[in-house]
């Protein structure tokens, strides 16, 4: 259950951590676009140079990194397989009875996994990097200027803010229902389909019910201090944005726009 | 039977900046066959100590033994049912635990999972209900639709139907009215004279000098005190110091000594101190 822990904010003291969460948010969509651009193994050489960087510069542990990975191993797996025998393109590589192998699977393949990879590192150094409520409240300003279509960046924001903030709450309340079962003699890693699907319903259930519970109370504790989401309120903390970030923000966007090139071009 | 604690450490998110030390060198020794209350502020240690007991918890290092089987840092080797079968686990709040559609198929879930027969289950749990004060009109009723006093008392019945030898209970009284908090005492006060060991994490010290027999007193970590429930609560200075709450006979018996009487310190319910203070009056 502690692999949980995967997209959590630790506290630390650099250059990443130090960004304008507004920046960080930002420079992460340009280097999402970036990945899904075909720059071929050029590219994703570079992508791969740059993120280095960045995870150095973030002081992220690896350990951190390949925990956020590990749930990934499976899905990686699956599409790999999927892909290697599905893909048809390219010139003909293996072929055994009705197995056959591609070159453009491969290439297809390896691309799948750079990019889940990218994009899983990426997104890890940002949530390890930023306070969930810093991060929010970044998203809430990138989305004010559509507030004069209507749309809610506020409720948005804290729906956002309210979601992260109970994770922690679930996570703690996943491990007490698991030991109470455990007690209880379940025993969520053995035995057969059928007992481990019995198991979990042991759990899900309780997690279920204790969690609308919570929305309620929560709810009621929200009405009852007379929330108005469209009240004009003001800001404990101020969002600032420094050179820092213009500098920051400005390498994505060098590096969105070669990748673009290399891609065009070749 | 013993359970004993030896030089337990235990630390929440080693090598994290979130690291805490909740067990430091615990050394403890309950005695089977009695109550046991354990004491402390929030935070002092009390339910990691207590999940050690069937080790939902393992230690960093030291080890646990609770008569065959011994807990250490290293994986368990052996299957931990039968230790789950002797050690029954009450948590904080265990109505959160109840997930069947009837409460005959949750009471039967625990001993199932051990290994008892459908037809003993059934039987288990006909007897375990009437234990914790509810009738068998109950078994086939939702579990969700009792009130929290009695949702509480059909999980604490889920553990007592795997027939454990030793019931541990986090807090059991939180959260009850006092006549289904003094029921609730009662109860495990009852499984006790039938040979259960019963350790229990309170805050509430009328309970312990009640009902308790031995007391351990948790504090950052360690255990500071494990003594008889009489002992500590004689023990004024100390009580002070530990900012806990005398029980409410204990601290009237102890203003009534003060201006000139003499009671004894040891008496644990109201009647004892009705009857020692018409002794008293009338002598």
């Amino acid at each position: 259950m502690d692999n949980l822990t995967f997209g959590r904010y630790i506290p630390g003291d650099s250059l990443i951590h130090h960004l304008d969460p507004r920046a960080k948010i930002m420079a992460l969509f340009i280097l999402l676009v970036a990945v899904f651009f075909d720059a071929g193994f050029v590219g994703y050489g570079i992508m791969t140079v740059f993120l280095i960087i960045v995870v150095f510069l973030s002081k992220t542990r690896l350990r951190d990194i390949f925990k956020a990975l590990k749930p990934m191993l499976v899905m990686m797996i699956v599409i790999s397989f999927f892909n290697v025998f599905l893909i048809r393109t390219g010139p003909l590589l293996y072929s055994y009875g009705f197995i056959k192998i591609y070159q453009g699977a491969l290439l297809q393949t390896a691309y799948i996994i750079i990019r889940l990879f990218l994009i899983i590192t990426l997104s890890t150094v940002l949530t390890s990097t930023t306070k969930p409520l810093d991060l929010t409240l970044g998203i809430e300003k990138l989305l004010e200027p559509l507030n004069k279509f209507n749309f809610p960046s506020h409720e948005l924001a804290m729906m956002i803010s309210i979601a992260l903030r109970f994770i922690p709450d679930l996570i703690d309340e996943t491990k007490r229902i698991t030991k109470a079962q455990a007690s209880r003699g379940v025993d969520f890693n053995e035995g057969t389909f059928i007992k481990r699907v019995t198991s979990m319903v042991s759990l899900i259930i309780p997690l279920f019910i204790s969690s609308v519970l919570r929305a309620e109370d929560l709810a009621n504790a929200m009405e009852s201090r007379n929330y108005n989401p469209v009240a004009k309120r003001t800001r404990y903390k101020l969002l600032q944005w420094n050179y820092k970030d213009s500098i920051s923000l400005s390498c994505c966007i060098f590096i969105l726009i070669g990748i673009i090139i290399i891609s065009v071009v070749f | 039977m013993s359970i004993k604690f030896e030089k337990v450490n235990h630390i929440y998110g080693l090598n994290t900046p979130f690291e805490f030390q909740a067990l430091k060198d615990v050394d403890l020794e309950i005695i089977p066959g009695k109550i046991t209350a354990i004491v402390g502020h929030t935070g002092s240690g009390k339910s990691t100590l207590i999940q050690h007991l069937n080790a939902l918890l393992q230690p960093h290092s030291g080890a646990i033994t609770i008569d065959e089987f011994v807990i250490t840092k290293e994986k368990p080797k052996v299957s931990l049912k039968p230790l789950r079968k002797k050690v029954g686990m009450v948590f904080q709040f265990p109505e959160y635990q109840l997930f069947e559609e009837t409460i005959e198929k949750d009471i039967c879930f625990g001993p199932k999972n051990f290994g008892v027969s459908d037809e003993d289950a059934l039987l288990i749990a006909r007897k375990t209900i009437k234990d914790v004060g509810l009738d068998e009109s109950y078994l086939s009723r939702s579990p969700f639709d009792l009130s929290g006093g009695q949702k509480r008392r059909v999980a604490i019945a889920g553990i007592l139907a795997s027939q454990p030898e030793i019931l541990v209970l986090d807090e059991p009284t939180a959260g009850l009215d006092p006549q289904g908090a003094i029921e609730m005492m009662q109860l495990f006060a009852r499984l006790n004279r039938q040979g259960v060991t019963i350790i229990l994490v309170t805050h509430n010290m009328d309970h312990v000098l009640e009902y308790c027999d031995q007391v351990v007193v948790m504090n950052e970590g360690q255990v500071e005190r494990h003594c008889a429930v009489r002992d500590l609560f004689n023990d004024h200075s100390y009580l002070h110091t530990l900012n806990i709450e005398m029980p409410i006979i204990s601290k009237f018996i102890n203003d009534i000594n003060n201006c000139g009487y003499h009671l004894d310190g040891a008496i644990k319910t109201s009647d004892e101190l009705i009857k020692a203070l018409k002794e008293q009056l009338n002598g």
